[in-house]
C-alpha cells in the first residue's frame, strides 16, 4: 500500500515535470544518431557495431540522468524528512529506482530494438539486443544509484559520477555486448546471459538495502 | 579464547600502532629491497634467454609479479571495506587510503610494463584486450578510491564511500583472473598452475618467486609506511602526537 502510494508520488512528479523526463531519450536517439551519421558505410549492416553502439551510448544516457536521481528531493528537503522513517527507506528507495527505470532503461530498451531494425539489424539479433538490454538496464540503474547516492549533496559529485561510475558499469557491458556478439556469431551464449542475470540478480538483492545508510551518512555533512 | 596474539590486537589502536610498526616497516624495506634485487638479478643476468621471445622476455621478473600484486592490494582494500563498515575501525579506513594510490601507482607499473613488453613481442603496445581493459579498468578504480577522499569534506562519509565503491569494484577481479580463459585474447593464459602442472620451466619459476615474494613484503613495508604517516596526520591534535613532536619518543 505504502510502495503504491510513494509510486504513485514519483509517477505524478515525473509526469509533471513534462519534456524534461523525455531528455535521456532525446540524448540517447541523438548520440545514436551521431554514431551511425559519422561512421557511415562502415557500419550499414554490421550487427556487433550497432549492438556496441547502443550498449555505450546507455551507459552515456545513464550517467546525465542519475546525477538527478537524488539531487531535487536532497536540495529541497524531501529527502532528509523520508529519511526520519527509517522504516519505510527501503519502500522509498525502490520506488525512485523504479520510477527512473521506467523512465529511463524501460524506453531505451523498447527503442533500442526499433532503433536497430531502422539501421539494418536484422530481427533476431534484434530480440537478443532487446533481451540482453532488459536484463542490463535494471543493473545499470542500481549500480549507478549506488555511486550516485554516495555523492548526493556534493558540488563537484558530478564530475566524479562519471569517473567512479564507468569501471562498474563495464562489466555489465561487457557481459550484455558478449550476449549480443555470441548470438550473432552464433556461437553458445547462455554463460554470458547468466552473468548478466547473475549481476542484476546481485545488485536487486543488495543496493535497495544499502542505500538507506548511504544516504544517511549524505545528512551529516 | 586467543584466537589473535595480543601483539597483533594492540595494532588496531592508532597509538600503538605508530609506535609498534616502526621496526617492522624497517624489517619489511630490508627483506624486500634485498630479495627484489637477488630475484632481479637472478633474472636478468643468470637465467638462459627464452627459446621464442630472447632476452625481451626478461620484463617477466616485474610485470608478473607487480600484475598479481595490484589484484591482492584491490581484495585487501575490499576487505578493509567490509571490516570499515562493520565494525567501524579506524585503522581500516587509514590502511585504505594509504593502499588505493600504492595501488594505483602498482596498476599504472604492470600496464607499462605491459606495453613495453608488448612492442618486440606482439608488435604492438597496446591492444584491445580483455586482461588489459580490465586491468585498465582496475587502475580507474584505484583513481577514484584516491580522488573521492578530496571529494568529500567530511572523513567518515568518505570512508563510507570509498568502503561501497572497493567492494562493488572487486566484482572486476574475477573478470581480470579469468578474462584469459573467458574471452579470446592476445594476452597468455597463466602459466604457473597452483594445481596441476606449470608449463614454465624452474629456471624461470625461482627468480619470478623470489620477486613476487619480496615485491609483496616490499608493498608491505610501503603501504606500513604510508598508514603510519596518516595515523600522524590524522590524529595531529591528539596529546601523544604532540608529545612526540616535541621529545621525540613517547
Amino acid at each position: 500500500m505504502r510502495l503504491w502510494a510513494l509510486l504513485q508520488r514519483e509517477l505524478v512528479i515525473e509526469f509533471r515535470s513534462g519534456i524534461e523526463s523525455f531528455v535521456p531519450i532525446i540524448f540517447f536517439c541523438l548520440v545514436v544518431g551521431i554514431f551511425t551519421y559519422t561512421l557511415g558505410d562502415f557500419i550499414a549492416g554490421n550487427n556487433k557495431v550497432l549492438v556496441s553502439i547502443i550498449w555505450i551510448t546507455l551507459l552515456f544516457t545513464s550517467i546525465l540522468s542519475l546525477d538527478n536521481l537524488f539531487k531535487r528531493d536532497h536540495s529541497e528537503g524531501t529527502l532528509a524528512v523520508a529519511l526520519l522513517h527509517s522504516d519505510a527507506i527501503v519502500s522509498i528507495v525502490v520506488s525512485k529506482l523504479l520510477v527512473h527505470w521506467i523512465f529511463t532503461g524501460l524506453p531505451i530498451t523498447l527503442l533500442a530494438p526499433v532503433v536497430g531494425l531502422i539501421l539494418g539489424m536484422q530481427v533476431d539479433h534484434v530480440s537478443m539486443l532487446g533481451i540482453s538490454l532488459l536484463v542490463g538496464t535494471p543493473t545499470i540503474t542500481l549500480l549507478g544509484a549506488l555511486v550516485a547516492a554516495l555523492l548526493v549533496g556534493l558540488g563537484r559529485g558530478g564530475e566524479l559520477l562519471t569517473v567512479l561510475i564507468l569501471p562498474l558499469y563495464i562489466p555489465v557491458l561487457l557481459f550484455g555486448i558478449g550476449v549480443c556478439h555470441l548470438h550473432i556469431e552464433k556461437a553458445p551464449y547462455t554463460s554470458q546471459l547468466l552473468w548478466c542475470l547473475a549481476l542484476f540478480s546481485g545488485s536487486v538483492t543488495a543496493v535497495p538495502l544499502s542505500l538507506g545508510p548511504i544516504l544517511k551518512m549524505s545528512q551529516d555533512s | 579464547m586467543k584466537l589473535v596474539p595480543r601483539k597483533i590486537l594492540r595494532l588496531a589502536s592508532p597509538q600503538h600502532f605508530f609506535s609498534d610498526i616502526s621496526s617492522w616497516i624497517v624489517c619489511f624495506y630490508v627483506l624486500g629491497g634485498l630479495g627484489f634485487l637477488v630475484g632481479s638479478i637472478w633474472g636478468l643476468a643468470f637465467v638462459p634467454p627464452e627459446r621464442y621471445q630472447g632476452d625481451s622476455f626478461r620484463i617477466l621478473f616485474v610485470h608478473a609479479p607487480v600484475a598479481h600484486l595490484v589484484e591482492m592490494i584491490y581484495v585487501a582494500i575490499a576487505i578493509a571495506g567490509v571490516v570499515q563498515l562493520v565494525w567501524n575501525l579506524k585503522m581500516a579506513d587509514i590502511f585504505m587510503s594509504s593502499a588505493a594510490p600504492v595501488g594505483c601507482w602498482l596498476t599504472a607499473l604492470a600496464l607499462l610494463s605491459g606495453m613495453i613488453w608488448g612492442i618486440p613481442t606482439w608488435g604492438t603496445a597496446w591492444v584491445w584486450d580483455a586482461r588489459i581493459v580490465s586491468t585498465l579498468i582496475l587502475f580507474v578504480l584505484f583513481f577514484g578510491l584516491v580522488v573521492i577522499r578530496r571529494v568529500i569534506p567530511n572523513p567518515m562519509r568518505a570512508a563510507t564511500a570509498i568502503s561501497i565503491l572497493a567492494i562493488v569494484g572487486t566484482i572486476n577481479i574475477p573478470i581480470i583472473k579469468f578474462s584469459v580463459e573467458w574471452f579470446q585474447t592476445l594476452h597468455q593464459p597463466a602459466s604457473i598452475k597452483p594445481f596441476g602442472e606449470s608449463s614454465i620451466a624452474l629456471v624461470f619459476l625461482i627468480p619470478l618467486f623470489i620477486n613476487f615474494v619480496s615485491l609483496c613484503i616490499l608493498t608491505a613495508g610501503i603501504i606500513l609506511a604510508n598508514m603510519r604517516h596518516l595515523v600522524l596526520s590524522r590524529n595531529s591534535s591528539l596529546a601523544w602526537v604532540q608529545e612526540w613532536i616535541q621529545t621525540g619518543k613517547r
